[in-house]
């Protein structure tokens, strides 16, 4: 083979491997899948094609839908805004910090690392209006408070779930945002500096322009990911009580293995992709016209 | 149609060889270990295997499960390698059934659920069996006659069980409350029981939504009758008609005043509604007759009694009844006839299964031959809670639980709702109406259920 | 004079309130933690009554008694073995993957960067039945391979997005000059950029451990024998069984989570430093 040739293989040689590997276990299956979001299907039949009408079900008829999208909304909303702000505010005080900034940041990633099967279960128990910490808060006094139940009322029972799962993510966002922040050239502040700018100028001018391909990424990840997350909802709250706490994945999984509904399911899990690879070149417009991002 | 999803299977066939294809050439994962596992396959040799799915047990429960099944079906069955595997979600299951593979005999929830099996052709219809073991004589009437779809038979009932109202002597003998014989009573004395500071009825499903069935089917069967509910699922009545809807906003009323489960039900687990009975936190609570093997195992210390839900005064009270679940064979199986025979031994193997009963609170099987006599050793309040379930039978004075009886999107429409219902955000007229729809379907598809 | 003192004052003023706002975090992140640690020590009917503080009366019987029932022993094996079959085979594909993304021009490059983007976005119940049911035609359900496959497969794009961009700091002349030398685009990835990026791919190697490990919707689906659980499926199923035992569900937590914490914690260092070396790009 002539070397030029040989050149022009090797990169797909490189990448073909892995797009193989997931292309069959994920890709393909998938998009096997989501023909069948126009049957009839409980999951286990010959299925019945039934052309748009489970989109049909969807727009028109079933509630619950409006509703879980509603809360991936409110959950996107919590976590565009909480854990980013707490972890950029938390990275740039992290970052003044010289001997100890270490020992910080190691105990701020502690709680990423869990399962969501053992945080969600201890939180659960920390919230339990009997034995949790309702009861530290009888004792203290706070009678209101200890009064909260806190995954049993349908008002505040998503953000109480949003609550873990943020403890949880936060300190990942964290770690993201100081490894960006010690990548900004040292000569920026320098220069900032002496033309006489003080901190809160820096930060505006030199440390967020710094880190601007960070921050897209985490935004680009947030968003999709709010659209899919499950975990913590499944294990937490099932989607109770009364679909307080509803979102996608969580209907999803239900008319997938509770109502014998798959073909639906599958129409649902069309919706869902479907946001989420809005968002995403959504999100790529928005971040190249702000200019959070090169090229 | 059929040629579709030939076509995808296909795809999807020759997808993951590809991917296998690249896993094996671009990654040396651990041959050994693939090797390893085909030679311990193929030293079981010939011997024909069955498997059999079990709900989630706890060690102990699998140590009384091996005494009174395992060992038994090993001495019957010397040939055939039979094993239980424990399952601790339906989903999981389900993925398994509808990819093609499963255990050999399905351990479902009840008629209702083998239903949606049935209609997808993964289960097999038993017919000829019941014909060949004789198994219509084997089991009472209305539990037989709840395992049919469509004509066919699809299951087997594995156990009979009931609603009843627990409550707990010690509490009760530290207040010097009496046990309430009237409906009447037992409003009274929850307004007590409230007062004194204890949760009156016990009821938490936070882990499991789908538990508020063992509320509306005790409140429809005992406090709008029996009659209404066959009315309705016969065409004649309406689930919206006042009977159902007085005892349903009743149940609500109850809920809303703090008597079921301290208006925190959906903050509190399973486990914990148990636990807070057991342990006195709540006087009472509605539960099934199954709920004895659990409290004597987790708490043998707990002094519990348990009564039928008490009626209006001078009326008869009703013991809402079901069948526990159901036992059927996967159309996956490569043995049915075997696992047909497999299930004959289960049902007709009578002295390891009273031996269960006695020893291990195991739930009985719906049988004809059933007999008092046998179980005499088992715990003395278990015992009269059999004699209240046998009486109720022979006086004909049985309710209709959900999963036995109750068409299945209709009680799935229901298990997820009810919630809504307590907390105000749906209103009963709303619910019950929607309600009415799943029975009206039913009965026009002819998937309606039979009631005895 | 005073200007200089007051602004001593109002700089240690403001050092202070920054010390207590990261140590409030500090606890915020660590106690809960800590108290599940403490509360495997204490008894089922402490725990209840108060679920924080320290143990009145040790109870050691909850560490045997929830190792023994658990079988731990033989889920720690599996997720171990699992994990470090993904861990090779993520890295291998990963490493070449964004090697060629990064480093290497070709047509489609595009394409794929897209598609591992949107793979990110495929939702797990779309592809978790046909994987079953062709799995199930080959035999590998309730095998460890089925898991190690599927593992390997989506823990791809993730991964292949984060490496690319930590390669992409990598200067290019590096492996240049070694072309020049006469190696192949192979050789220059296993001499040049690899032991450049050995921090990254030790990062890389642990979120993938991190995440094997914690995993339970797939195991909880493929496997069904007890013995070849991996280690959070046990945990799920235990807090099925002994859901009314706080005290050894507390226990269970610690077991489930400690290998993953004292791995962290034992690369916590050189973890960190493989994320920050390069920054993260969309």
């Amino acid at each position: 083979m002539n070397p030029n040739k040989k050149r022009k293989i090797v990169p797909y040689l490189f990448i073909v491997p892995a797009f193989l590997l997931h292309a069959c276990i994920v890709t393909v299956p998938a998009l096997s899948t989501l023909v069948m979001s126009l049957f009839d299907w409980n999951g286990m039949n010959q299925a019945a094609f039934i052309g748009l009408q489970n989109f049909k079900e969807i727009f028109t008829e079933d509630k619950i839908v409006r509703l879980s999208v509603i809360h991936n909304i409110e959950w996107l909303l919590i976590f565009i805004t909480v854990p980013l702000i707490l972890g950029f505010v938390v990275a740039i005080l992290v970052s003044q910090l010289r001997r100890s900034q270490m020992f910080f940041r190691t105990v701020y990633f502690v709680p990423y690392v869990i399962s969501a099967a053992v945080a969600g279960k201890i939180w659960t128990a920390y919230m339990n209006p009997y034995y949790g910490l309702n009861q530290v808060f009888a004792k203290l006094g706070f009678e209101n408070l200890s009064k909260v139940l806190w995954l049993g009322n349908p008002k505040i029972a998503l953000a109480a779930v949003a609550f873990v799962d943020n403890w949880h993510w936060w300190g990942f966002i964290m770690v993201l945002f100081l490894g960006a922040l010690q990548q900004v050239d040292p000569t920026l502040y320098e220069a900032a500096r002496v033309d006489g700018a003080n901190r809160f100028q820096e930060l505006i001018h030199v440390s967020i322009p710094g880190i601007r391909q960070t921050i897209a990424f985490v935004l680009i990840m947030t968003v999709m990911w709010s659209f899919l997350t499950f975990d913590y909802v499944y294990i937490m709250t099932n989607g109770g009580p009364a679909n307080a706490t509803e979102i996608m994945a969580t209907y999803i999984y239900k008319n997938a293995f509770v109502k014998y509904r798959a073909g639906y399911a599958n129409a649902l899990c069309v919706i869902q992709s479907g946001i989420c690879i809005l968002l995403y070149f959504f999100q790529k417009y928005v971040s190249k016209k702000g200019g959070l991002e090169d090229d | 149609m059929k040629n579709m999803k030939k076509f995808l299977s296909l795809c999807l066939a020759g997808a993951m060889v590809l991917s296998m294809a690249a896993c094996g050439s671009s990654a040396d994962n651990g041959e050994k270990e693939g090797s390893n596992k085909d030679a311990a396959g193929e030293s079981g040799g010939n011997k024909q295997k069955i498997v059999i799915s079990c709900g989630l047990a706890d060690d102990s429960q699998t140590a009384v499960r091996q005494i009174y099944l395992d060992e038994p079906l090993k001495e019957a069955f010397p040939d055939v390698d039979i094993e239980f595997k424990m399952y601790n979600d339906r989903q999981s299951l389900q993925v398994e059934v509808a990819g093609g593979g499963g255990p050999d005999i399905l351990s479902l929830d009840g008629p209702t659920d083998v239903a949606e099996f049935a209609k997808s052709d993964r289960v097999l219809p038993m017919d000829s069996y019941a014909e060949q073991y004789g198994w219509k004589d084997l089991f009472y009437d209305w539990a037989y006659d709840s395992c049919f779809y469509d004509g066919k038979l699809y299951s087997l009932p594995t156990s009979f069980e009931g609603m009843v109202l627990y409550y707990n002597e010690d509490v009760f003998k530290d207040h010097e409350w009496e046990v309430p014989e009237t409906l009447e009573d037992l409003e009274k004395l929850m307004a007590e029981i409230k007062e004194a500071g204890i949760i009156p009825l016990s009821f938490g499903n936070a882990n499991y939504q789908g538990a508020v069935d063992w509320l509306y089917s005790t409140f429809t069967s005992c406090y709008a009758g029996p009659d209404s509910i066959k009315a309705v699922m016969t065409g004649e009545g309406k689930f919206t008609d006042p009977a159902i809807k007085d005892s349903l906003q009743m149940m609500v009323d109850w809920w809303e005043k703090g008597y079921i489960g301290d208006n925190s039900s959906q903050a509190v687990t399973q486990e914990d509604m148990i636990a807070f009975f057991a342990e006195g936190r709540a006087a009472m609570m509605i539960n099934g007759t199954w709920a004895t093997s659990q409290l004597g195992t987790i708490y043998p210390d707990c002094n519990w009694n348990s009564i039928i839900m008490p009626a209006k005064e001078g009326e008869d009270a009703i013991f809402p009844l079901a069948t526990g679940g159901g036992y059927a064979i996967n159309a996956n199986t490569e043995n049915a006839d075997l696992a047909a025979e497999v299930l004959n031994f289960l049902f007709t193997d009578y002295d390891n299964h009273y031996a269960s009963i006695v020893d291990a609170n195991y739930q009985p099987y719906p049988l004809k031959t059933f007999d008092m006599e046998k179980i005499k050793g088992v715990d003395e309040k278990v015992y009269e809670q059999y004699e209240l379930l046998m009486d109720a039978q022979v006086d004909n004075r049985i309710g209709f639980c959900s999963w036995t009886f109750y068409p299945s999107e209709m009680r799935v429409y229901m298990n997820e709702n009810t919630d809504a219902v307590f907390l105000g955000e749906l209103s009963l007229d709303e619910y019950l109406e929607k309600a009415q729809t799943y029975v009206d379907e039913a009965i026009a598809d002819g998937s309606v259920p039979i009631l005895p | 004079m005073t200007k200089t003192m007051n602004k001593g004052f109002l700089y240690y003023l403001l050092a202070a309130i920054r010390m207590i706002f990261l140590v409030l975090m500090l606890l915020f992140a660590a106690v809960p933690l800590l108290q599940v640690f403490i509360n495997s020590f204490r008894s089922d009917r402490e725990v209840k009554i108060m679920p924080i503080g320290l143990p009145k009366d040790w109870a050691l019987n909850n560490w045997p008694e929830t190792w023994e029932i658990g079988g731990y022993a033989q889920a720690y094996l599996n997720s171990l073995l699992t994990a470090a079959v993904v861990i090779v085979v993520v890295l291998t594909l990963v490493g070449l993957g964004a090697y060629a993304l990064s480093k290497l021009e070709f047509k489609g490059k595009n394409f794929f960067m897209a598609y591992f983007f949107v793979a990110i976005s495929l939702p797990t119940f779309l592809y978790i039945v046909p994987d079953y049911f062709v799995m199930n035609k080959l035999g590998l359900v309730d095998t460890r391979w089925s898991l190690m496959i599927i593992y390997s497969a989506t823990q791809l794009p993730f991964n292949m997005l984060l490496l690319r961009t930590f390669l992409s700091g990598i200067p290019r002349e590096l492996e240049e000059a070694a072309k020049i030398d006469g190696c192949s685009e192979l050789q220059c990835f296993l001499r040049v950029t690899l032991p450049i990026a050995k921090p990254m791919f030790l990062t890389i190697g642990i979120l993938v451990f991190v995440h094997v490990w914690n995993e339970f919707l797939w195991a909880n689906t493929f496997i069904t024998t007890e013995s070849l659980k991996p280690v959070a499926t046990k945990y799920v199923v235990f807090t099925g069984q002994y859901g009314s035992n706080m005290a050894r569900i507390y226990t269970a937590s610690v077991i489930t989570i400690a290998p993953v914490i004292l791995l962290y914690l034992a690369f916590s260092r050189r973890f960190i430093e493989g994320m920050t070396s390069g920054s993260v790009k969309g």
